[in-house]
């Protein structure tokens, strides 16, 4: 069974709000930010079960804003997926303007099985918030193709 | 043994090079060593995780760690010095190698007489 064969993600209307306040909290500051969302697969439906906000460097460049999560805390993080029998499945972060997967996400993605790299390319939905300006929105739709549906409840 | 991993994992979002191995502990194990160098137990649990995870609107300069940059420069280096007497042959001439540049001259020897020289930088 793989994440590719996923139909339907459905994610705790607690995990949302978290996800949202670490992203605004972020982007108060300037920054963007890193959210992971983790939980067990049954069939084709996904229950994700844990928000991650790992612990995360923030550059404010002269050419931009960008993210980075070092090796030892993915390495923690992968125990962590390992010993809970969680499985990573959604990786989400900010954007300071326009909500799109910029070459930085699809080279570097925490994110690297298969359906997250389709995802990357081309259709996945990533809540990318664009936080630093306003109006303040958050993205919910799948587009593309492939699709999948996510449920928030 | 890291790309047979990712293969069968599905994990092809990143190449094999941006992954490291390391025990459950979290030190790093060389790449370069054979398993059974390692003396594992029956029981042992390696994680196969990524270098680093990047997103944002720009590419930074460095994504890897310089000391890894550092010890790869070395390697590469000590590879090189290891052929060295070929490369000579075949009128590559490395004239300076400090990080994280190497000078190399070409030469074309097998003109009569010798001559052409090209002189490369090779950042790395």
């Amino acid at each position: 069974m793989t994440l590719a064969q996923v139909e339907q993600f459905q994610v705790p209307a607690k995990i949302v709000r978290q996800t949202e306040e670490t992203l605004r909290a972020a982007g108060a500051k300037g920054c963007e930010a890193f959210v992971l969302w983790s939980g067990r697969q049954n069939g084709p439906l996904f229950n994700i079960l844990t928000v991650h906000v790992p612990k995360q460097n923030a550059y404010c460049l002269s050419s931009g804003l960008c993210v980075r999560v070092d090796g030892d805390e993915l390495h923690r993080l992968n125990v962590w997926l390992y010993e809970a029998d969680e499985i990573l499945a959604i990786q989400i972060h900010a954007h300071p303007d326009e909500a799109y997967h910029s070459e930085t996400d699809d080279t570097y993605p925490i994110l690297a099985t298969l359906v997250a790299f389709q995802s990357s390319q081309r259709s996945f939905a990533a809540l990318v918030s664009s936080h630093l300006q306003p109006p303040y929105t958050v993205s919910r739709q799948m587009v593309g193709p492939s699709s999948k549906p996510i449920s928030f409840g | 043994m890291i790309a047979r991993a990712l293969e069968q994992t599905g994990n092809a979002g990143q190449p094999p090079d941006n992954w490291e191995l390391r025990d459950a502990a979290g030190a790093l194990l060389s790449l370069d060593q054979k398993i059974a160098d390692f003396s594992f137990p029956p029981d042992v649990r390696l994680f196969l995780n990524l270098k680093a995870g990047v997103g944002g609107a720009v590419i930074p300069d460095q994504f890897v760690d310089p000391q890894v940059s550092r010890a790869k420069f070395d390697r590469e280096l000590t590879e090189y010095r290891q052929l060295e007497a070929d490369y000579r042959r075949r009128g590559w001439l490395l004239v300076r190698a400090e990080f994280p540049s190497v000078h190399v001259v070409l030469a074309t020897p097998q003109l009569t007489p010798p001559a052409g020289f090209v002189q490369r930088e090779v950042p790395s």
